[in-house]
């Protein structure tokens, strides 16, 4: 049998020993301490700008618009009409914000769970979440326009069956996106397969 | 081919562990750290959990509300907890808000939507926690009412404004609770509740 070298015996233990405490430590970093919890959240909010440099927002009409025009099937489409208009990311920042909902969620540990925590629960949560982020970066008249659907699957999409099923979507600078909140694989509302099945938008 | 010899395998554990490391940690993420929220607390009832079905509060709001327009239900089972809970619930939402949004706290100012965006953020902060807990199937309630103001109530006038305040489902029954004085009261007591135009939870 081969013999094994001890100088690179000792390495090797040093590298596992390396790889435990760079595991442990991250775990860490985004874990609890004891009596506090350090959670993460996106980054600072990128605002989708207009050609002279104006902050771009949406309504819930526009948005229910949209919605009708592609989906013969929406029966209701349900927002607070108080708030006049819905402020729109830059496109990345969906890919941040989904980025840190994952890690988010992965952290804090919750299962899907009908009632206790479904697909209002995920889409309510990151609604809440993207809002904050946007107070925190000083718009302080808007909110965010994610919100959840209904919808009456007939072809398979991210990995699910065709069947009645709720997702999330998030309106950005590159138009309406369907969001799988399952595992955040996402689609232009224009290339979703099911768009015409859309029954309820839940624009909270 | 070359053969890797042994001598590079701790290199190359390190290399996996820093790719590892770093695909864990997205670099969108920025951290926020915040005390731990009390641990959830809701009603038995025979040594189960106390439950009420959606269909049954639905029927209840639509005979006794005429004025609701807009009863959203978004469940099909409600537990209930405790109304010790339910504050300690939006004790800690408030910190949530305030450790990300500090302004809000130092200059009173309440944005659009802020008691709509509270509620969300109660609510789903509690079924995290009773889902992280127990193992049941059926989610917490804390949601929304809308009410036209035609009777005072404490400090807030009788203007005819639409307010929106919480509601809990508490040990003693429905409970509002208004986020600006902080005060509360039963669901069945509460001075406007014959002018409740919206219900949301």
């Amino acid at each position: 049998m081969k013999k094994t070298n001890p100088y690179s015996l000792m390495v090797t233990w040093r590298a596992v020993l390396f790889i435990v405490v760079i595991l442990c430590s991250h775990k860490a970093a985004i874990g609890g301490e004891g009596d506090y919890l350090t959670l993460p959240m996106p980054q600072n909010f990128i605002p989708a700008l207009q050609t002279d440099g104006t902050v771009q927002y949406t309504s819930g009409m526009d948005i229910e618009k949209q919605i009708r025009n592609v989906s013969p099937a929406l029966k209701n489409f349900y927002y607070n009409n108080t708030i006049t208009r819905f402020i729109i990311p830059e496109h990345v920042w969906l890919d941040h914000l989904l980025g840190a909902y994952d890690a988010f969620l992965s952290y804090i540990g919750v299962q899907g769970k009908a009632d206790t925590w479904d697909c209002e629960n995920y889409s309510g949560m990151l609604n809440a979440i993207t809002t904050l982020r946007i107070w925190r970066a000083g718009f302080l008249d808007t909110r965010a326009a994610i919100g959840w659907l209904r919808v009456n699957a007939q072809h398979s999409w991210a990995g699910l069956p065709a069947e009645l099923h709720a997702l999330m979507f998030a309106v950005t600078s590159k138009g309406i996106f369907i969001i799988e909140p399952q595992n955040g694989q996402y689609c232009s509302l224009a290339d979703y397969p099911n768009k015409k099945y859309i029954e309820e938008v839940y624009l909270f | 081919m070359k053969k890797i010899s042994f001598i590079h395998l701790p290199f190359l554990l390190m290399i996996s562990a820093m790719l590892l490391t770093g695909c864990a940690a997205p670099q969108q993420v920025e951290y926020i750290r915040i005390k731990r929220g009390p641990p959830p607390e809701i009603v038995a009832e025979g040594g189960e959990p106390k439950m009420i079905p959606a269909g049954f509060i639905k029927r209840r709001l639509r005979l006794g509300l005429p004025s609701a327009k807009n009863v959203v239900i978004h469940d099909r089972q409600y537990i209930y907890i405790t109304e010790k809970w339910f504050h300690d619930v939006i004790n800690w939402t408030e910190d949530f808000i305030a450790v990300q949004v500090p302004e809000l706290n130092l200059h009173q100012k309440y944005p659009l939507a802020y008691d709509e965006t509270f509620a969300t953020l109660a609510g789903n902060i509690a079924n995290i926690s009773v889902a992280g807990r127990y193992n049941i199937q059926a989610s917490v309630l804390i949601g929304l009412i809308t009410a036209k103001h035609l009777k005072s109530w404490g400090a807030i006038p009788a203007d005819g404004k639409k307010r929106v305040y919480l509601i809990g489902l508490t040990e003693k029954g429905g409970l509002v609770y208004d986020l600006h004085t902080r005060q509360s009261i039963s669901f069945d007591e509460f001075p406007n509740f014959e002018s409740i135009t919206g219900v949301m939870f």
